[in-house]
C-alpha cells in the first residue's frame, strides 16, 4: 500500500489547536483541540477525520507547580490507540515547549481521533498546564 | 477547486501542479539574537517549479501565491548559557508574529531553575505555519533570544506545497 496526497475539493491540509490553556489533566483525559480549520468534523475533545489521514500532534506546556511532568501520549481513533509520543513539561511560569509528539494513520474517514495523556509521572495529574495543544493532519489516499 | 495529486512519471514528474517538498536547510551555524531571522538559503525540492525562494540576507521566504502550505521548522538552538530561554516564531514581513487564528505556532524553550541541565545534547522544537490563504512573504524569527546563542546548522524547514486549480 502507498499513500499519496488526497486529490479532490478539499484540501489535503487540516489542522486544530486549543484556544485556551488547560489545566490539570490526568492519565485517560484527551488534550483539547476547540478550534478546527478545513475539517468540519469535530466534537468536544477532537476531531471526527473525514478522509484516510497522517496526524501529528503536539502540545505547548506551562506550569507552576515544583515537579517535572513526564507524559506519555497516544492518539485514540474510535478508541483504537494509534501512535506514541513523549512530552517533558517543566516546573516553572511560563515553561517551556511541546514538540515531541506523536503521530496517527486512520485507516477510513469518519473516525473520531484524540489526542490523549496515557501515562503521568510523577503524580498521575499533570501539575503543568497546557498553553496549547496542536494537531496537523494530511489527508492521504492509499 | 481541485486539488491535484503528483501525478508525474519518475522521479521528476511531468505534472503541471505537483504537490512538492521543498527543504530549506542553511549548511552553516549562524549567531542569532532576539529579532534576528534563521537564515536558511539552501533549497532543495522534489520538484522543479515550486517558486520557492530565500534571501540569503535576511531569511525572507517567499511562497507564490495558488498554493496552500505546510511549513514546519525543525530547530536546534546552542543557547549562549544553561540558563537561557528562547522564543521563535514565523512572522510577517512586517515582523509581526503570525498567531494560531492565522496559522501560525510558535515554539518555546524556558529554562527551569530548580534543575539545572548540565551538558545535555540539544533538542529539536518545532514551529509551524499552515494556511490555505498564505502570505506572500514570510520569516522565521527569533522573538526572544540571547545573544550568543547559535542556531546550528542541523535547523530546517520542511515546506509542503499543495497544487489547487
Amino acid at each position: 500500500m502507498s499513500y499519496s496526497p488526497i486529490q479532490g475539493s478539499n484540501s489535503p491540509l487540516f489542522w486544530a489547536y486549543n484556544s485556551s490553556a488547560q489545566t490539570g489533566v490526568q492519565v485517560g483525559d484527551t488534550f483539547e483541540v476547540d478550534t478546527p480549520r478545513e475539517i468540519t468534523g469535530h466534537i468536544s475533545g477532537g476531531v471526527i477525520l473525514d478522509a484516510t489521514s497522517l496526524v501529528y500532534g503536539e502540545m505547548q506546556t506551562s506550569g507552576t507547580v515544583g515537579e517535572l511532568d513526564k507524559v506519555q501520549t497516544n492518539f485514540l481513533l474510535n478508541s483504537q490507540a494509534e501512535g506514541r509520543g513523549f512530552q517533558v513539561a517543566t516546573n516553572k511560569a511560563d515553561a517551556y515547549d511541546c514538540d515531541d509528539g506523536t503521530y496517527a494513520k486512520s485507516g477510513t474517514g469518519n473516525q473520531f481521533l484524540r489526542y490523549n495523556a496515557t501515562q503521568i509521572s510523577p503524580a498521575p495529574t499533570m501539575g503543568s498546564g497546557v498553553d496549547q495543544t496542536r494537531i496537523f493532519g494530511f489527508r492521504v489516499q492509499s | 477547486m481541485t486539488y491535484q495529486l503528483f501525478s508525474g512519471t519518475g522521479t521528476t514528474g511531468t505534472a503541471a501542479k505537483p504537490t512538492r517538498l521543498i527543504e530549506l536547510t542553511s549548511g552553516i551555524n549562524r549567531s542569532v539574537s532576539t529579532g534576528s531571522a534563521l537564515i536558511l538559503a539552501s533549497v532543495r525540492a522534489t520538484d522543479a517549479g515550486h517558486g520557492v525562494t530565500v534571501n540569503n540576507t535576511t531569511g525572507e521566504i517567499s511562497l507564490p501565491a495558488g498554493y496552500d502550505y505546510y511549513v514546519q521548522a525543525s530547530i536546534e538552538i546552542d543557547r549562549n548559557a544553561n540558563t537561557e530561554s528562547f522564543r521563535i516564531a514565523f512572522t510577517d514581513s512586517g515582523g509581526t508574529e503570525i498567531t494560531a487564528a492565522d496559522g501560525g505556532f510558535d515554539c518555546v524553550y524556558e529554562w527551569h531553575s530548580s534543575r539545572t541541565t548540565n551538558n545535555v545534547p540539544n533538542f529539536t522544537l518545532s514551529a509551524v505555519y499552515v494556511s490555505k490563504n498564505p502570505l506572500s512573504s514570510i520569516f522565521l524569527k527569533c522573538m526572544s533570544m540571547t545573544s550568543g546563542s547559535v542556531m546550528t546548522k542541523e535547523t530546517s524547514i520542511i515546506i509542503v506545497q499543495v497544487a489547487k486549480s
